[in-house]
């Protein structure tokens, strides 16, 4: 008994420092040599070599001139240290209320029904995607505010729609950020909202 | 529901298939014949020297001792870990200590397999926490379910003998084993695919940016794949940050969140075939897993079936719901990618979340709710799964003997009053946990005040919640707030009952097992094979799993689902 009790206590140490210790480093290791802006979260930089996010964090919008991201339970919204869904009930009244703000919020002149992705939580909180359907709705108002042609506007958003990878796993998205980012470049920064 | 989506589900389980035999046969090697492999049992020959082991065949007692002393002492110093992390290094933002009842809540749920998570990973623990208590001890958790498995099957192929009863192998060699030869290897190379998708893999701390809008943003960072790698290999889904596989830095692309579905499943379905190697039953092994396949399969299409439609409360709408119910799900796996792995980590005792499962439509949780009802035995943990269905195994050819009248055989070995009443104590040990925990926290103010649904799904949420830590699954209905010294302290020892005494019982019956004669198979025997076999193992897991629970889930799942249809909300 007092054998197996030592035994146990030199498994724990030795499996401590190869799973616990040795395993991490070595894998932070292999990843930073291998992938190492991967490792390192996918951050964007901008021509100033400023961090302006990373591609796999949404991030919130709420210019008009933008494109909106879904909405967010992640703190008060995209909140890189707070990820999570609503967690809210299909047959929750809450959810129901919330919906039926954010329809308010965005619906404006636009008659096209409004995909659901636009209005429901993501379960993360941060996804960065929207499902092209999403982005097309989108497009009338941004081509309204850019001034610019709506074919401009969708032809964007058909070259930055990610198929499916492989063609077979996962659906086709589109990157909020990056759709964004393609905007400014093309037409400058929008005027700020006061 | 797209052919599509069906597509990747069949191209899942036609690649598990695929797996299992050949990682079933490593697995037989590494545990039975491990001389194949010169360099590795050189590696082993210098941790046992220096350990102490000495490779002696243990008694079921002493093989369960040791089992329960290891984890006891794991649970110490992943309590004294988190408890002390603020004066231990690798701590960038500085978090305080953790509080006493989650400190134990938590070690008992990391080293129980179950990864239930009362915290938010990001804002609670350092490095030095995820590091070195949460990832050691979710190799140890997985290590400890093989154990388990092997002594069983062990057991129940050993020809009796004047050995006497030391048949079931050795604790220390089968948890080195399973922990240096199965674990680490895969989960290197695993770890090291997600960072290529884009997992984070570093020590900085978290980083500030400005975004497009000029607003602040702070970016989480952290040692994750590697903690992502065992969390799925080991089917043990407790995840670095507070959304686990759907946070985009744990599982950023779609091909990440296949590997993890594939990962999920694939030990528990290779170790089918292992167990059909030790017992020299091959053909009862693919039983095994045709079974596991077909319920698998039944629950994914409800669920993908249900998450498809429309929410009825939302029809009147200027909505178009075609994308199916995305409330708590990502676009980038979208409702099939979604679908499955929730059936995954509920059918494994895995409960990773790609998806916020309390989200999900009534019928949806429902399948998720009766995965881990049925006691986790489709797939399984690794180890502990296989060892569960077992228990079903036992009880099936029991019934079935009773149909016939005959002394029921398993694997040539009479079953018998004492084995029934183990069986049968492994199986009734879980409902009576979950319903008294439930049924308490519902009539008890500190248990209703934690709701956040009201009505049936709030039911579901503290029903899940009991399910989830008895059958040490992990996954949550997560609006929940189980971070309360009530839940934190009554779910914990959920999770040590439903870990250790379901251990206990598997192994006291492998102890009953073990010095049995082999007999030789006749006309009179019940086959371990063959559909009707299937047949019958699939009645009994859905009767004896489902309708001990019938009650509470009309009251829940079943009562919200009549109120969705009839447009009520709550």
């Amino acid at each position: 008994m007092s054998k197996d009790i030592l035994i146990s206590f030199k498994v724990s140490l030795i499996t401590l420092f190869i799973t616990g210790l040795l395993y991490p480093f070595l894998v932070t290791e292999f990843s930073a040599l291998l992938f190492y802006k991967r490792a390192n979260g996918s951050l964007i930089l901008n021509d100033q070599n400023k961090i302006i996010g990373s591609e796999l964090i949404g991030q919130s919008f709420k210019n008009p001139s933008y494109f909106f991201p879904r909405p967010s339970a992640a703190g008060k919204g995209y909140d890189g240290m707070a990820s999570q869904g609503s967690n809210l009930a299909q047959t929750s009244r809450a959810l129901l209320k919330r919906i039926e703000a954010k329809i308010e919020e965005i619906k404006k002149n636009n008659s096209e029904f409004i995909p659901i992705d636009l209005v429901t939580a993501s379960g993360s909180g941060l996804d960065p995607h929207i499902s092209p359907q999403a982005a097309y709705w989108q497009a009338p108002r941004i081509a309204m505010h850019r001034e610019v042609s709506l074919k401009r506007i969708v032809s964007i958003i058909e070259d930055l729609t990610e198929p499916p990878q492989f063609n077979l796993l996962g659906e086709a998205r589109v990157n909020v950020l990056k759709l964004n980012l393609v905007l400014d470049q093309f037409f400058g920064p929008p005027t700020m909202l006061p | 529901m797209t052919l599509m989506g069906w597509l990747q589900i069949g191209f899942l389980f036609i690649l598990l298939f695929g797996l299992t035999k050949p990682l079933g046969l490593y697995l037989y090697n590494i545990y039975e014949s491990p001389s194949r492999f010169k360099i590795l049992s050189t590696l082993e020959e210098m941790i046992f020297r220096f350990c102490g082991i000495d490779k002696e065949q243990q008694t079921w007692k002493a093989y369960t001792f040791c089992l329960i002393l290891f984890n006891l002492i794991g649970i110490i110093v992943l309590f004294l870990i988190q408890t002390t992390q603020h004066f231990l290094p690798l701590n960038p933002q500085n978090y305080p200590a953790v509080p006493w009842d989650l400190a134990l809540n938590t070690a008992v749920s990391f080293v129980t397999h179950t990864n239930w998570q009362a915290y938010s990973g990001e804002t609670t623990l350092s490095y030095f926490t995820q590091m070195m208590g949460l990832t050691w001890q979710n190799f140890c958790a997985a290590g400890t379910g093989m154990t388990a498995f092997l002594a069983l099957s062990r057991a129940l192929a050993h020809h009796a003998t004047d050995e006497g009863d030391k048949t079931v192998g050795n604790f220390w060699v089968d948890l080195i084993r399973s922990i240096l030869f199965v674990f680490l290897p895969a989960c290197f190379i695993f770890a090291l695919i997600l960072v290529s998708q884009g997992t984070l893999q570093n020590f900085s701390p978290a980083i500030d940016v400005t975004t497009l809008e000029g607003a602040k943003q702070t970016i989480a960072m952290g040692p994750v794949a590697s903690q992502e790698a065992i969390k799925i290999l080991g089917t043990n889904g407790g995840g670095f940050f507070n959304a686990n596989s759907a946070h985009p830095f744990e599982n950023p692309t779609p091909l990440s969140n296949f590997l993890q579905m594939l990962a999920l499943v694939l030990i528990p379905a290779a170790l089918t075939y292992t167990y059909g190697k030790i017992t020299k039953s091959s053909s009862h092994g693919w039983a095994l897993l045709a079974t596991m396949v077909f319920i698998s399969l039944l629950g994914v299409a409800f669920i993908y079936y249900f998450e498809s439609q429309p929410n009825p409360l939302l029809n009147h709408l200027h909505l178009n719901q075609d994308l199916g119910n995305l409330e708590g799900k990502e676009v980038r796996f979208g409702i099939p990618g979604s679908s499955l792995f929730a059936n995954f980590a509920t059918d494994t005792s895995g409960g990773p979340a790609n998806s916020m499962y309390d989200s999900f439509s009534p019928i949806g949780g429902l399948v998720l709710l009766i995965n881990m009802l049925l006691g986790e035995v489709v797939f399984g943990g690794v180890g502990v799964g296989l060892f569960g269905m077992i228990m079903f195994v036992i009880i099936s050819v029991f019934i079935a003997g009773l149909m016939v009248g005959r002394t029921p055989e398993y694997l040539g070995k009479k079953i018998e009053g004492k084995e029934v009443r183990f069986a049968i104590l492994y199986v009734a040990l879980y409902p009576l946990v979950i319903l008294v925990g439930t049924s308490w926290s519902i009539l008890a103010p500190y248990g209703l005040s934690s709701l956040q649904n009201l009505g049936p799904h709030g039911l579901s949420e503290v029903l899940y919640a009991y399910t989830s830590a008895t059958q040490n699954n992990g996954s949550a209905f997560a609006g929940l707030n189980a971070n309360t010294p009530w839940y934190n302290i009554t779910l914990a020892l959920a999770m040590f009952i439903g870990r250790f005494l379901s251990i206990y019982l598997g192994l006291a019956f492998a102890g009953s097992m073990v010095n049995k004669k082999i007999a030789i198979p006749n006309a009179g025997t019940f086959p371990t094979q063959g559909m009707l076999f299937i047949g019958l193992l699939i009645g009994v897991i859905l009767i004896v799993g489902a309708l001990t629970y019938f009650p509470v889930l009309i009251l829940s799942p079943f009562l919200e689902n009549t109120y969705l249809q009839m447009g009520k909300t709550t």
